[in-house]
């Protein structure tokens, strides 16, 4: 073996475990400690879907993550959201073991309620989803109320239903990793982000525009931001043991 | 002679995956989603390169893992056994 293999074996190896020390580094896993109290009230799936539809109202957040990963795969297939399985597994697995375990082990998408059973949000495009018994089966969630006025949720409703319609605010992958590596470091730095290139949080903090929800701006709200923002507050949430309202 | 093959085999993914990896980092970034459509928008600004430099350090150890999975099924299916370090 010559002296140039080893030279090149050693770099090529030290090389790699830098970029695993490096994404450990920036993306290390966080936890977060609920401070809220919360009143079990049932772990019926039917009740669990009527209290929902009962208890949220217009304007209201919804925050989500997957049982699992077929759950999660599930759910998306029954929603016509297209991802193969190989894609499906790839995503799952990079969202949950480094970008939403580096804010904390916490939800990972969120939408607006703006009536007749829908959810809109932004995934691929803006999209709007029914509740129905496919997202209690499928997901845990989380129900934030907004503290604002009731013009502010009628704007933001309405800004929601133009977005669905013209189609004109773009997912974009860079924008997402840039502000959780900033939300995983707590830096207070700001990047120059495109308005209409956001993720499913900052999408809220556009259509929500009269309200700042921490000292940053809209293109750079996490879902972990928006959870624990001083602007909210949770009212129920349904998570592996069952429904859980707020006390 | 088997030794040395495996530390070449190696050292040579490492420098291929460098490439492959780029390549990979820079299209997911650039991605914006619509509906069904995707569209593929390079832009070169700090924010793109952060991500970039972010995507690549996250992909890099997969990809890695991934290809020499392959170059090691590919020896084992091609000679008797798989080489040794």
């Amino acid at each position: 073996m010559s002296k140039l293999d080893n030279i090149l074996f050693y770099a090529s190896m030290s090389f790699l475990l830098l970029c695993i020390f490096l994404t450990f580094l920036f993306f290390g896993p966080k936890k977060i400690i609920e401070k809220e109290e919360f009143v079990f009230v049932t772990s019926d799936k039917k009740e669990m879907l009527n209290l929902t539809l009962e208890l949220i109202e217009e304007g209201d957040l919804l925050l989500s993550r997957p049982k699992s990963l077929i759950g999660g795969y599930e759910y998306d297939t029954k929603n016509r959201i297209n991802l193969n399985q190989l894609t499906y597994f790839f995503w799952y697995n990079i969202f949950d073991k480094l970008i939403i375990n580096s804010m904390g082990n916490t939800y990972w998408h969120i939408g607006i309620y703006i009536g007749q059973e829908k959810i809109n949000s932004l995934y691929q495009g803006v999209y709007e989803h029914e509740i129905n018994e496919n997202l209690i089966n499928y997901k845990y969630f989380k129900v934030l109320k907004i503290k604002t006025s009731e013009e502010n949720k009628i704007l933001a409703i309405k800004r929601a239903k133009e977005h669905f319609k013209k189609q004109d605010v773009y997912y974009s992958n860079k924008n997402g990793l840039i502000i959780v590596y900033l939300e995983s470091i707590g830096s207070k730095r700001i990047y120059s982000l495109k308005e209409n290139e956001l993720v499913c949080s900052s999408y809220i903090g556009l259509i929500y525009n009269e309200i700042k929800f921490n000292d940053k701006p809209f293109t750079h709200l996490t879902p972990v931001a928006l959870e624990f923002s001083e602007k909210v507050e949770t009212k129920f949430l349904v998570n592996e043991t069952g429904f859980f309202i707020k006390k | 002679m088997k030794k040395l093959t495996t530390i070449r085999t190696i050292y040579l993914i490492s420098i291929i995956n460098i490439f492959i990896t780029l390549f990979v980092s820079s299209l997911i970034i650039s991605l914006r989603g619509y509906q069904q459509e995707i569209i593929v928008f390079f832009e070169n600004d700090s924010a793109f390169l952060i991500s970039l430099f972010l995507m690549f350090i996250i992909l890099y150890p997969i990809i890695f893992f991934v290809l020499y999975l392959i170059t090691f099924t590919i020896q084992i299916l091609i000679k008797d056994g798989p080489a040794e370090i």
